[in-house]
């Protein structure tokens, strides 16, 4: 499993790479959430992992304070994403409340941010807005994750955020357009006013934006390792 | 004053609590150098027997007259060295208490030498003060040996049986129609499976037929005005339109009566008529006509009900009465409401007829209720073979309802109703959906383990997410993370049962303004100490039992019945209560009858009367708090309050500034 707060599963990640067929296996699998125990490791918890301060980051970050969760599972049961995932939202929150937060960075957990369990929460604890704020922590101390530095560069170079995959690609040339939406012509005088909005807020040194030479690189670099899954 | 006084001064250290921070000795030394001062100690603990003894040897002594004790705050000790005053034959109002605890050691226990300089200060104050103090004699005024008995469930009943068999009157009123309360609905007791209206029904009798017990049901509290040992209570006996006296409770009239209306009694599940009694077991056994659903009072026409009485009792005429009492006690025993689930396509409480509450199959399972002891679906009228239970509905909630305390009762009995419902019918399956179990009480624990064991029920810890219905079968199916598994589950059910919590009982609000008492946070009344006095409320003479004062079960609602039966009656036994005289007081040579002070008093003590040098302000002593609020607002300076006038103020204050204040003894 990748490092990184991503919140996606391994079951949206797109079929049509070189990959595909690794993808759908690794979809399939986790259409089927393991049972048991929430962390399935080969090893028994140190209390290393524990940090006493997380309770208190977390409302610092803006969530509530989640030690007065009474364990009820009714977030789960509202979760619209829990049969997708063995992270439930009830078993995220009891990881909050004994400070497991090196766990958070190095599991694929997910939350929609809809905020049912919030309004259901009899100890009115909003667990989305915890998950924002572990985000927060997340970024503060890991960095921020890649997808996000790949999106925000691309949106300032081509207006949008996401690439057409080589399907779409093929099917608009198949209709008379063009492969890639031109976009840039009309909104280049957005997009200079974006670069200087995040020039001038150093929301690029923040999210650490690269060009495109710089992805490529990068890319190349990963492709050779074989890093890229 | 002719002799000038003769001071004492006795510096407390409390252990190190005062000690630990003030140089007492030294604070002792520089006080006995004080005018008027005969003598100035310093003891360990000037509370203890043989500090108290102390005070008396010096007050023998050296013929003191006066007292300083410079210890804690009064109001622990004040009571204690009063005591002591008076028994050693001084007047126990000459006694002046020094706070050198809260208000000096404890918040300047960083700085021990401007602690003792500060202790110092405070004695000076202290003493100044003491010199100008009169003294005073507390009144002793009669009582009422009555007591009102407000609501008339086991509570009410066992409060007004332990008064009447001390001899104590007591009137008990009930706004319902029939005493019981709320116990009367439930089938059986949890854990030892008592059937309830077995048990309370004996009680219901025997006070119909005590002769010190008043009952009046039917009827609101309306106003009570006065003190402890003599309030003045005015009741609304609302119109039953029935002659109590002369009904024979032979049913004649319900028989004919051609108007059926959901009983409130079984929780809407049966019917009644337009009069009724609500239960077979009903004490008074006395007809009430319902004049809301009453054809006679809707047309004019009908009078059935009339037509048939063998003995006349109906009378369509009857008018609300108001009754006038004087009570020495008032115990305040309404009990409670069940929470009404009414959130919207949450648990489906009235959008789906297999939702239904506790209460609701206590009436189903019931002997007497509306089905005889049948529990069967609303939807169809069949046998349920599923049925699951929700925990903690309207408790333990911090968002959706205000109800964030745990309403100590629906784990047990839900138990209990998964056990009858298991003993009723063999092949039934009954699941909790629950948060934690809490079965702290005697015989709890072992009652859950036999729940549990011997009947079967299941338990799923959880609360559901969830509920929905089959629009064919009208099947209920919950939707909850069970959280022992980790896993989401649909389960379908026949019935879905929800254990409400208690809510405070709907004439509460009405009635904390008649009464003047105290509400806590939850709704419920504010007994003034959680652990000493838990049956008293913060004014004098009213005491709570039961689930007025907040959720509890029967043994907890009848010990602190008791309680409160007891409290009243110690204080009514002496036929005395005593009147602080640290009251107010008019000057009626300088004033004017403006009649500021009838408007600022809290208490309504200062009235204006005749007298021979024409209108004048007069307080009620008994009335009076001294709080001091209209000597504060009388543009006349004509209202002093014993113990705090200007003078002894001003002579403290004095004190503090080292006579510089420029207090011109105003």
């Amino acid at each position: 499993m990748s490092h990184g707060s991503l919140p996606e599963l391994p079951a949206k990640k797109p079929a049509a790479d070189k990959e595909g067929d690794e993808a759908a296996a690794a979809a399939k699998k986790a259409d089927t959430p393991p049972a048991g125990p929430l962390i399935v490791e080969d090893s028994v918890f140190t209390g290393e992992e524990h940090d006493p301060d997380f309770v208190k980051q977390i409302i610092r970050y803006g969530g509530k304070d989640v030690q007065t969760c009474l364990q009820c599972g009714n977030c789960t049961g509202v979760c619209p994403v829990s049969l997708k995932t063995p992270y439930k939202t009830r078993n995220l929150i009891k990881l909050c409340q004994y400070g497991y937060k090196r766990i958070f960075f190095s599991i694929p957990w997910i939350c929609a941010g809809c905020h049912r369990c919030h309004e259901h929460c009899p100890a009115d604890i909003n667990p989305a807005e915890v998950f924002v704020a572990i985000r927060h922590i997340e970024v503060r101390e890991t960095g921020v994750p890649r997808f996000i530095k790949e999106n925000v560069s691309l949106i300032l170079r081509n207006g949008f955020g996401a690439i057409p995959s080589d399907d779409i690609k093929r099917y608009r040339e198949k209709e008379g357009m063009d492969p890639l939406p031109n976009t840039l012509p009309g909104y280049k005088k957005v997009l200079g006013e974006l670069e200087t909005l995040f020039k001038k807020t150093r929301y690029d040194k923040l999210i650490g934006l690269e060009t495109e030479e710089e992805a490529g690189k990068r890319k190349a670099a990963e492709e050779a390792k074989g890093a890229v899954k | 004053m002719t002799a000038s006084p003769r001071i004492g001064v006795f510096v407390c250290h409390c252990g190190s609590n005062i000690g630990g921070v003030v140089d007492c000795p030294a604070v002792a030394q520089y006080a006995s150098g004080l005018k008027d001062v005969a003598v100035a100690r310093a003891n360990m603990y000037t509370c203890s027997t043989v500090g108290q003894e102390e005070i008396t040897k010096q007050i023998k002594e050296h013929g003191l007259d006066r007292i300083v004790v410079a210890s804690c705050s009064p109001r622990l000790h004040e009571p204690t060295f009063r005591r002591v005053a008076r028994d050693a034959g001084v007047n126990p109002y000459l006694v002046h208490m020094v706070n050198l605890r809260e208000q000096c050691s404890w918040v300047h226990s960083g700085d021990h030498a401007s602690a003792t300089e500060k202790a110092k200060n405070l004695v000076r104050m202290g003493v100044a003060r003491v010199r100008h103090l009169e003294p005073l004699n507390a009144r002793e005024m009669g009582v009422e040996k009555r007591v009102l008995v407000i609501g008339a469930g086991i509570a009410g009943i066992q409060a007004s049986l332990d008064l009447a068999a001390q001899g104590i009157d007591v009137v008990l009123v009930d706004r319902q129609p029939s005493i019981g309360g709320r116990m009367a609905q439930l089938d059986k007791t949890f854990p030892t499976g008592d059937c309830a209206i077995c048990v309370l029904a004996p009680r219901m009798v025997e006070v119909l037929h005590t002769a010190g017990i008043r009952l009046l049901t039917y009827t609101e509290v309306k106003e009570v005005s006065g003190f402890a040992g003599n309030f003045d209570v005015k009741l609304e006996r609302k119109a039953r339109y029935v002659d109590e006296e002369k009904c024979v409770g032979c049913g004649a009239c319900s028989e004919k009566c051609p108007v059926k209306v959901p009983n409130e009694f079984d929780e809407g599940m049966g019917n009644r008529k337009a009069i009724y009694v609500p239960f077979p077991q009903a004490a008074p056994l006395k007809y009430t006509l319902d004049s809301k659903n009453c054809i006679h009072f809707k047309t004019g026409k009908c009078g059935l009900c009339q037509k048939v009485c063998p003995v006349g009792a109906v009378d369509f005429e009857m008018k609300p009465a108001e009754v006038k009492l004087k009570v020495g006690a008032v115990i305040v025993a309404t009990g409670f409401d069940t929470y009404v689930p009414h959130i919207r396509g949450y648990l489906g409480y009235k959008e789906y007829s297999n939702v239904i509450t506790s209460l609701e199959l206590e009436r189903l399972i019931n002997a007497s209720g509306p089905t005889r002891g049948e529990v069967v679906r609303p939807s169809d009228g069949t046998t349920p073979r599923r049925v699951a239970f929700v925990q903690c509905v309207g408790s333990r909630n911090w968002k959706v309802t205000s109800n964030k305390y745990c309403s100590k009762v629906c784990c047990m009995y839900t138990m209990k109703l998964a056990q009858l419902l298991k003993e009723h019918y063999s092949d039934i399956s009954a699941s909790v959906y629950y948060i934690d179990i809490r079965a702290a009480g005697k015989g709890f624990e072992e009652y859950y383990h036999k729940v549990r064991s011997i009947a079967g029920v299941e338990y799923i810890r959880g609360r559901p997410a969830r509920v929905t219905e089959n629009p064919q079968t009208k099947d209920i199916t919950i939707r909850a993370e069970e959280t022992l598994l980790n896993k989401i589950t649909e389960r379908e059910y026949d019935l879905v049962v929800l254990s409400v919590g208690m809510v405070p009982s709907a004439g509460t609000e009405a009635l904390q303004r008649v009464l003047g008492i105290s509400r806590s946070p939850d709704g419920f009344f504010q007994e003034v100490h959680p652990k000493l006095r838990p049956v008293d409320t913060a004014r004098d003479g009213i005491f709570i039992a039961g689930c007025a004062q907040g959720p509890k079960d029967i043994p907890d609602t009848v010990s602190q019945a008791k309680a409160a039966a007891s409290s009243a009656s110690a204080m009514l036994a002496r036929g005395t209560v005593t009147v602080e005289p640290l009251t107010a007081v008019v000057d009626e040579a300088v004033c004017e009858a403006c009649g500021l002070c009838v408007t600022v008093c809290p208490y309504g003590a200062p009235r204006i009367v005749d007298t021979k040098e024409g209108k004048r302000s007069r307080i009620e002593e008994a009335l009076c708090h001294g709080c001091g609020t209209c000597a504060a607002a009388c543009p006349r300076v004509a209202i002093t309050c014993r113990g705090f006038s200007d003078e002894q103020l001003a002579s403290e204050a004095d004190e503090a500034f080292d006579g510089t204040a420029g207090v011109d003894g105003r």
